[in-house]
């Protein structure tokens, strides 16, 4: 009976900690996702400026 | 009959506010160890008598107990209120201390100005300010780019209880996509915390690659410039500003820096669950892009225009990278306020103020009247134009995408344009003091803006010599754009209705009262009695 009920923790410990990594892991990915778009915008952003300078002068 | 402040009232407020004040104190260590490992030993020991009175006051401030656990409404608005305040008195005192203002006034205006992440400032000698106080500007704009209940909450010196949500809210966040805040708090920290680091690995490499400066003050400057850039501070640790480094590669991190903090923090969280879809098509991204493209057209037709700033280098270094900067709410700058007033032509001023005029995101480090309230508006008179041309009959639904799908209710609606009146008459009062002042109205308008959108953008005329009053008004903006004025309005008509009471009510009141006619006295009293009744249940 013991023994279950410690495998069972274990299972649950397992499974937190799993969740925790899967979170930590989603986290990361969405921060280098963003400074991947904030850079592609202010690439953007400086082209397109080029482009419409160069229209109006 | 507006509400008044009671015993149980102030013991509470006072109480919260206190574990803000230790939170602040305990930020100060930071820069005290700083100052011990660069042996700056004058600006420790300014430090160190700073985080002492700090805490003695907070623990004092502890002591005063509160009757019930938790805050109500009122409560929770007035603590947001006062904290800003309060934790913007604690931290001025090293820089009182150290001398590095003409008055503890101007110290205290700066420190308003790092929290609410305006970056105006009255510093004296800014290029030989020491690293610790230089850290201590940095460490003041996180906290409130964060948010100081936000930090509070995330740090745990201040618990759960019924009042948070509106705390959360009442700072420019949304709480009804946070259930449990403190860990939603921790996040955004992390996600604040991730861009602080990434920025000050490329800034820091760029300063010693490419400025050529030695490896400590390289690493010191890119913290500093990361720092001010994923917060939409923009303040800077050169008296010339980002002008200081004349790196084309500088001024484009630090743009991307500046666009991951005007985003919403909260859309990130999402998109980590749910893809970059969450980011794509919600409606602040959508409107600050359109927006900025709007803006970035006028301003091409006016740097084309301009007979001094032309050239194509020129435009993307004043011209794009300021642009940027004023709509993300940074307040970087490399014109000069002369060359802004006197060289630019009115049409590049004005392309400015329209670029500051809308601001971030929600759950942003950015102020300003919120992209989100900008789209509303334009939705709701799209909305009104459709209905006209409906047959009456006819009921459509108007959704847009924040968060998840959002239908536009009347009270939304209603919300948006209550909060944009307000930035409007916010804008209009402080160019119109600026004009009274003797100032010019196309930069008194400029600074206005820059100050309620916290910006930081300035046509040179805050420093030391401006009027007090100017000063006053100026912070008030500050604030009332940071906590988007619900809670700023309370906090003074709260203390104002309190005291005005507490005046009537003491025996001066109660001797003034004396000398008012009878008749005049008992037609008040009548007054004030039907209103209480009318209030009052039935």
């Amino acid at each position: 009976m013991y023994a279950r009920e410690r495998a069972s923790a274990r299972v649950r410990e397992n499974r937190v900690r799993e969740r925790g990594r899967r979170r930590a892991r989603e986290i990361a990915v969405t921060i280098l996702r963003v400074a991947g778009y904030a850079a592609a915008i202010a690439a953007g952003f400086y082209a397109c400026g080029l482009m419409v300078y160069m229209v109006a002068s | 009959m507006w509400p008044r402040l009671r015993i149980d009232d102030v013991r509470s407020i006072v109480n919260t506010m206190g574990a803000m004040v230790i939170a602040i104190a305990l930020a100060m260590l930071i820069p005290l160890v700083a100052a011990v490992a660069c042996r700056e030993w004058e600006p420790a020991l300014d430090f160190l008598i700073s985080f002492g009175a700090a805490l003695t006051v907070g623990a004092a401030m502890r002591l005063v107990r509160p009757r019930e656990r938790g805050l109500t409404r009122m409560q929770a608005l007035l603590v947001t209120g006062l904290a800003w305040i309060a934790a913007a008195l604690v931290s001025a005192v090293p820089f009182v201390i150290g001398g590095y203002y003409l008055t503890p006034f101007d110290a205290f205006f700066d420190a308003i100005s790092c929290y609410t992440g305006t970056g105006m400032s009255m510093i004296q000698r800014l290029s030989h300010l020491p690293v610790s106080y230089g850290l201590w500007r940095m460490i003041m704009l996180i906290i409130g780019a964060q948010g100081i209940v936000l930090v509070a909450l995330g740090l745990g010196t201040i618990s759960r209880f019924s009042g948070a949500g509106l705390l959360f809210e009442a700072e420019g966040h949304r709480s009804d996509i946070m259930p449990r805040m403190a860990s939603a708090s921790r996040s955004i920290m992390v996600f604040m915390g991730a861009f602080i680091v990434i920025g000050s690995v490329v800034c820091s490499i760029i300063c010693l690659a490419l400025c050529g400066m030695e490896p400590l003050r390289a690493l010191y400057h890119g913290f500093c410039l990361a720092v001010a850039g994923a917060t939409t501070g923009g303040i800077s640790v050169m008296d010339v500003g980002v002008s200081y480094y004349h790196q084309p590669l500088l001024d484009a991190v630090l743009m991307a820096l500046m666009f991951s903090g005007t985003f919403s923090f909260a859309v990130y969280l999402r998109m980590a669950r749910k893809g970059s879809r969450e980011f794509l098509h919600d409606i602040e991204t959508r409107m600050i892009l359109f927006w900025a493209s709007v803006v970035l057209v006028l301003l091409a037709a006016s740097f084309a225009q301009d007979a001094f700033l032309n050239g194509a280098g020129v435009f993307l270094s004043k011209g794009v990278f300021n642009l940027a900067s004023a709509i993300t709410g940074t307040g970087f700058f490399t014109l000069t306020s002369s060359q802004l007033t006197s060289v630019a032509t009115s049409a590049v001023l004005f392309a400015f103020i329209l670029g500051m005029v809308m601001g971030g995101a929600t759950t942003s480090t950015a102020g300003g009247v919120k992209a989100i309230r900008v789209a509303i508006f334009f939705k709701s008179i799209a909305n009104e134009v459709r209905r006209v041309l409906l047959p009456q009959s006819a009921r459509e639904t108007v959704r847009y995408y924040h968060l998840g799908e959002q239908v536009l209710t009347p009270e939304l609606s209603r919300n948006a344009m209550l909060v944009l009146l307000l930035f409007l008459v916010t804008y209009i009062v402080g160019a119109m003091a600026g004009v009274l002042h003797g100032l010019d109205p196309l930069a008194a308008t400029l600074e206005s803006i820059s100050c309620t959108n916290n910006v930081g953008i300035s046509a040179g005329i805050v420093g030391p010599d401006l009027p007090v009053s100017l000063k006053v008004i100026y912070m008030v903006q500050m604030l009332a754009g940071r906590l988007e004025f619900l809670a700023l309005l309370a906090t003074m008509v709260s203390i104002g209705v309190s005291t005005a009471r507490g005046v009537g009510d003491s025996p001066i009141g109660r001797g003034v009262r004396r000398l008012v006619p009878p008749r005049v006295r008992r037609a008040w009293e009548r007054n004030s009695a039907g209103s209480a009744s009318k209030g009052g249940p039935r």
